[in-house]
């Protein structure tokens, strides 16, 4: 890398600091932990279905060597459902569409056959998807028996503290505001407008654990519903994030060589070069 | 029953396989390759958990344990599996390797008692059971007694795990097959031997066989104590040899030197000073009058020979012309046999099992013995003379290695230091580097045998000799508990022998 960007990131150092210290962001914590319900969960027994899917793909000379895979997996380890879609050529519709369509699917499947279904990931992103039926379906399968979450280690969203000048997402303010396990007063966004209201928290299972949050549907929910919620999530955690989302994302996740495999039962591999795989 | 799938890179002569259970090294398993049924010895079994790797602290152990017990798919049972040969072969006592490997996918299965009865447990009198298989215990381990007759064996292992156990199951075998055994019983370990065909006795040393020099080692005289030495030689004549009275007449020429040679006078005093220690001191030992002890050695009987009584240097001597002797009468009953030699006198016609405990001091690394001579002419001679050697040590690095490589058959018991484990690697080719780390694992009267007396290497628990009382630690707090009610005892009786009215006073 040339020398200058060095240059530039130390003269730029201190302005990045400034994110973690400094008036306003004092006043972001101080509004956190504010915001912030103290709950220790206890832990009760729920049967957990975990949905997570993957894709992956290699280019080469134009064409495209694509899987998507998507599972529904118990904390016990036993699978609901597995899903995989493969081709040669353009993916139609897009490897990320597939992907969703994959874990509506999974939901649809997994909600009579466990006591909560979570799904990794944001249910934002299952309304703002291109395909439209996407959401409906989504919609239909929570309100069947409105058991069915969604988790997130990450967020980017600042809506909560926006107003106050907030430079990073919400969920690195409450992150730096407490350690203890609790979640933070519930925040109901109707912004994707009626029938696609989105009640979110941002929790924390354990002292000191990375926080998640939980997104549902709709905006009838209450504090004591979100501690129950805590509770079953809690019995199934390692390190404060649900057991079955990681047995989940290990099971159907498409490693490069997982994709290099493919590539050589394919028959291709004296067309693309292993490089070409891993890039 | 299939109990795993070879999976990863396969050989010919191992392959890495995913088991549905956990198994154990050293366990017995057969391979179902395209080829033909293969035996294949569990030589490194691995268990991992996916909830339980990558943990970051003891929350999340705890956690990740919680969902671990939950998952049934959580763990993941890798073996590392040698492979012996083609199980047919094997059970005809050939080792024949798969020229191509087992393919990945190929069934694991469990052994049974009809694939590995015949390898381990052959039938004929020569194979006489020692115990069961460590790992898969319904299978009789047998060893082939000819082999260690005629190719010689060793016993190492550390002190209490069972060596004096199993020389004393090979006794009983030896004896129940008519059989000549002589133990040399350093820490008279074999005298309560529970064996009807038993011949125990002291050994016993007449000093008339020996030659001067080895007459000055039981005597004790100095090595370098130079014209000591040459007044015994000088002494040591025929004559004295045939004298009715040999100390007397020893001690006369003794003297009868001192006072005839300038300068000899204080050494062949010092001499007879010796001469008369050992007289007194070694009285049991020392018999002039025994004849030749070696006569005492009986056919057809597990002979125990106690050499606890003697020095290191007496008992090398002692051994070393056991080993001779005995060396000696061997071949010429062979010459006999083949009409070389009309020595009508000799005893033992049949071959003969010598076993010498505590090797490392008789057979030692890097200095000469008599012993350690003898022993290893019986080592290279025995084979063609029907006369074999067994040599019992805690201490294998310090048994000279030549002798030790000469013992086609070993049974090694726990061993932990490093250094013997090398010997004993060095000794024995047939002993993986996967069955040498097994060493330090082994429990009492767990040890692997290897060579010409077993088909394959095999992990196995020794059978305990029950009627046998040696060689087990002594219970010092119960003696102790015991001594103390005596005191009680003492005191009491004592007490009521006292008058009272005297101690008024």
């Amino acid at each position: 890398m040339l020398n200058t960007v060095y240059r530039d990131a130390l003269k730029k150092r201190d302005e990045a600091k400034s994110i973690f210290k400094g008036e306003r962001f004092e006043q972001i914590i101080k509004a956190a932990k504010e915001n912030w319900i103290d709950y220790t969960p206890q832990k009760k027994d729920s049967i957990i279905a975990g949905i997570d899917s993957s894709y992956n793909s290699t280019k080469f000379q134009g064409l495209e060597l694509w899987v998507v895979t998507a599972v529904s997996i118990k904390s016990d380890g036993k699978i609901i459902t597995e899903m995989h879609n493969q081709g040669l050529g353009q993916p139609s519709p897009e490897l990320e569409i597939q992907a969703s369509k994959m874990e509506v699917d999974a939901c649809t499947q997994s909600i009579d056959k466990a006591d909560l279904v979570i799904l990794d990931g944001s249910l934002y992103s299952q309304f703002l998807t291109r395909q439209s039926t996407l959401g409906s379906t989504i919609t239909s399968a929570i309100k069947k028996k409105h058991n069915v979450i969604f988790i997130s280690k990450t967020s980017s969203a600042r809506k909560q503290f926006e107003k106050m000048g907030s430079v990073a997402g919400d969920i690195f303010y409450y992150n730096h505001a407490l350690k203890k396990p609790g979640f933070s007063k519930i925040f109901v966004d109707s912004d994707l407008g009626p029938g696609k209201i989105v009640t979110y928290v941002y929790a924390r299972l354990r002292d000191s654990t990375p926080l998640i949050k939980i997104e549902m549907l709709g905006s009838d929910h209450k504090e004591d519903e979100i501690k129950n919620l805590l509770d079953r999530i809690t019995k199934n955690s390692v390190g404060g994030y649900p057991y079955a989302l990681k047995l989940a994302h290990e099971n159907c996740k498409i490693s490069n060589s997982d994709l290099s495999r493919l590539v050589s039962l394919y028959g291709l591999t004296n067309e693309i070069s292993s490089r070409e795989v891993l890039n | 029953m299939t109990i795993g799938v070879v999976i990863g890179e396969s050989k010919p002569t191992e392959v890495t396989a995913q088991s549905s259970r956990p198994l154990s090294v050293g366990e017995y398993v057969i391979i179902d390759s395209q080829d033909g049924r293969l035996l294949g010895l569990v030589e490194r079994s691995i268990i991992t958990s996916e909830a339980l790797t990558d943990i970051r602290n003891f929350d999340e152990a705890v956690e990740s344990k919680e969902v671990a017990e939950l998952n049934s798919r959580d763990k993941n049972y890798k073996v590392k599996i040698g492979i012996l040969g083609f199980l047919e072969k094997l059970q005809k006592g050939q080792v024949v390797l798969p020229a191509v490997p087992p393919l990945p996918g190929t069934s694991i299965l469990e052994a049974t008692q009809k694939d590995l009865g015949m390898i381990f447990g052959p039938s004929g009198k020569e194979w006489i059971r020692i115990g069961a298989l460590l790992r898969n215990k319904e299978i009789e381990a047998k060893v082939n007694i000819n082999k260690i007759v005629s190719r010689h064996f060793a016993i190492l292992a550390m002190t209490g795990m069972g060596k004096s156990n199993l020389v004393s199951l090979v006794a009983k075998d030896v004896a129940s097959l008519n059989g000549t055994l002589v133990i040399f019983d350093y820490h008279n370990d074999y005298e309560n031997l529970d064996i009807s065909k038993m011949n125990y006795m002291m050994v016993k040393i007449n000093p008339r066989l020996l030659p001067a020099d080895k007459l000055a080692e039981v005597i004790e005289l100095r090595e370098n104590a130079d014209k000591q030495q040459r007044v015994l030689r000088e002494s040591f004549t025929d004559q004295v040899k045939q004298a009715k009275d040999f100390w007397s007449a020893l001690e006369e020429n003794v003297s009868s030197f001192g006072h005839t040679t300038k300068g000899y006078a204080d050494s062949a005093s010092r001499v007879l000073d010796k001469i008369d220690d050992a007289k007194h001191r070694f009285s049991d030992i020392l018999d002039p009058d025994c004849g030749d002890p070696v006569d005492l050695i009986k056919e057809g009987r597990v002979n125990v020979l106690n050499i606890a009584e003697l020095s290191e240097r007496q008992a090398n001597a002692g051994l070393a012309y056991y080993l001779q002797e005995l060396l000696q009468q061997r071949k010429e009953s062979v010459w006999e046999k083949k009409g070389k030699s009309s020595n009508r006198n000799n005893r033992l016609v049949a071959p003969v099992f010598i076993i010498i405990e505590e090797a490392h001091v008789f057979i030692p690394k890097g200095e000469h013995t008599d012993t350690k001579y003898w022993a290893s002419k019986v080592a290279r001679e025995g084979r063609k003379f029907g006369i074999g050697l067994g040599v019992v040590s805690q201490r294998p690095r310090n048994i000279d290695p030549n002798v030790l490589s000469q013992m086609g058959s070993l049974a090694i018991m726990k061993i932990v230091q490093d250094d013997d484990q090398q010997q004993i690697a060095s000794a024995a080719e047939s002993l993986s580097k996967d069955l040498l780390s097994q060493l330090s694992s082994l429990n009492i009267g767990d040890a692997i045998l290897i060579g010409q007396w077993v088909n394959l290497p095999a992990i196995v628990h020794i059978d305990e000799v029950k009627s046998k009382k040696t060689g087990s630690d002594l219970d010092a707090v119960k003696e102790w508990s015991q001594t103390d009610k005596f005191k009680d005892i003492a005191k009491e009786s004592t007490q009521g022998l006292l008058q009272k009215d005297l101690l008024l006073d």
